[in-house]
């Protein structure tokens, strides 16, 4: 079994990943098409969470094909889980799942941290597939201000951008 | 009010999620990116927050509807039947014949003529109203602007009422 040589600093690995992304882009449009775009996000969050197992001594480009591969079969898969069209799986990568216990906890543990109106709407949005208007009319708010619980409920839940404004304000 | 600083690469992301394209296929998305190739994994890990958020099957809030609308229909189903049972006593359809006994205080609340109950579940942001009369069930959800107590996110309150016109015996 060959030894793995990890990237020094995540900010490399980015470098790297940000740096593949034109050629990666242009190898998923003809594997996958239109979808193209939602792949290569799935396999750069897939390639970001086993980032662990990525050998800095090698070419990014032929990790991030093959976690493309195994992103395209499992999408297929769950469209249409018939297991003599997959092949070999020449990946071994798992998907990550929210039904992991872990996993939900943790987004449950980051959702109770919400304020319940910041809560509220990012399930409506994310979870039950509202559009921003609809949300709006149902609640009876402004887009405007919908918008902007909406945004800093997706920072709070992640840490994401620079800090969200304090909790007093609506 | 205090005022969030402007990141054009988070507001860009924002951008794109509410339009519901995949962040990391926006063009601008990724010339920001590049600019910055560094916080590559700040948006990866927001975007696997997200879409764990879109595969939890059971998340908070959405586990505290599903528990009042169960004790809503268990209440619901309760009722009716109580109902239903009065209704059928006090017509004279039961099966078997009283009992005959000696003469005592009369506990005969009459015969009902209709019957309306309402269950109202407030919780933070919203107020749900079921009400179920004969024949008939009609579900309202109105987001209102419902204060709980100190912000409790977890806050909830339930009342029932319960009317029935009732025609005495004579």
């Amino acid at each position: 079994m060959t030894e793995v040589k990890p990237v020094d600093r995540t900010d490399e690995l980015s470098r790297r990943l940000v740096a593949e992304m034109p050629a990666l882009r242009a190898w998923l449009g003809r594997l996958a098409g239109a979808e193209a775009d939602d792949v290569l996000q799935d396999v750069l969050a897939r390639a970001w969470r086993y980032r662990s197992a990525y050998d800095a001594s090698q070419p990014i480009g032929g990790w991030l094909r093959q976690i493309a591969r195994r992103v395209w079969i499992d999408r297929h898969q769950r469209a249409n889980p018939d297991p003599e069209r997959l092949g070999d799986r020449a990946e071994t990568l798992p998907a990550p799942r929210a039904s992991d216990p872990a996993l939900r906890e943790d987004i449950e543990h980051r959702l109770e941290k919400l304020r319940p109106i910041e809560r509220d709407i990012l399930l409506r949005f994310h979870r039950d597939g509202l559009s921003i208007a609809e949300i709006a009319a149902e609640l009876g708010h402004p887009v405007g201000t919908v918008k902007s619980h909406l945004h800093r409920a997706r920072q709070r839940l992640t840490g994401a951008g620079p800090s969200p404004s304090p909790r007093g304000e609506s | 009010m205090s005022t969030t600083p402007r990141d054009p690469l988070i507001e860009a992301v924002h951008e794109a999620l509410d339009a519901r394209r995949p962040p990391l296929g926006d063009d601008r998305v990724r010339e920001l990116l590049a600019q910055q190739p560094e916080r590559l994994g700040e948006i990866l890990e927001m975007l696997t927050c997200l879409d764990r958020l879109v595969e939890d099957p059971v998340a908070p809030a959405r586990r505290l509807r599903v528990a009042a609308a169960i004790a809503a229909v268990l209440l619901m189903v309760g009722l009716a039947v109580w109902l239903s049972w009065d209704r059928g006593v006090s017509q004279g359809e039961r099966k078997t014949p009283p009992e005959v006994s000696a003469p005592e205080p009369s506990t005969d609340l009459g015969r009902i003529l209709t019957w309306k109950m309402e269950i109202v579940t407030e919780r933070p942001g919203k107020r749900e109203v079921l009400r179920r009369d004969e024949g008939r069930l009609q579900r309202e959800i109105v987001s209102a602007p419902v204060r709980s107590p100190e912000d409790d996110e977890g806050w909830a309150r339930a009342s029932l009422a319960l009317s029935t016109e009732r025609r005495l015996s004579e």
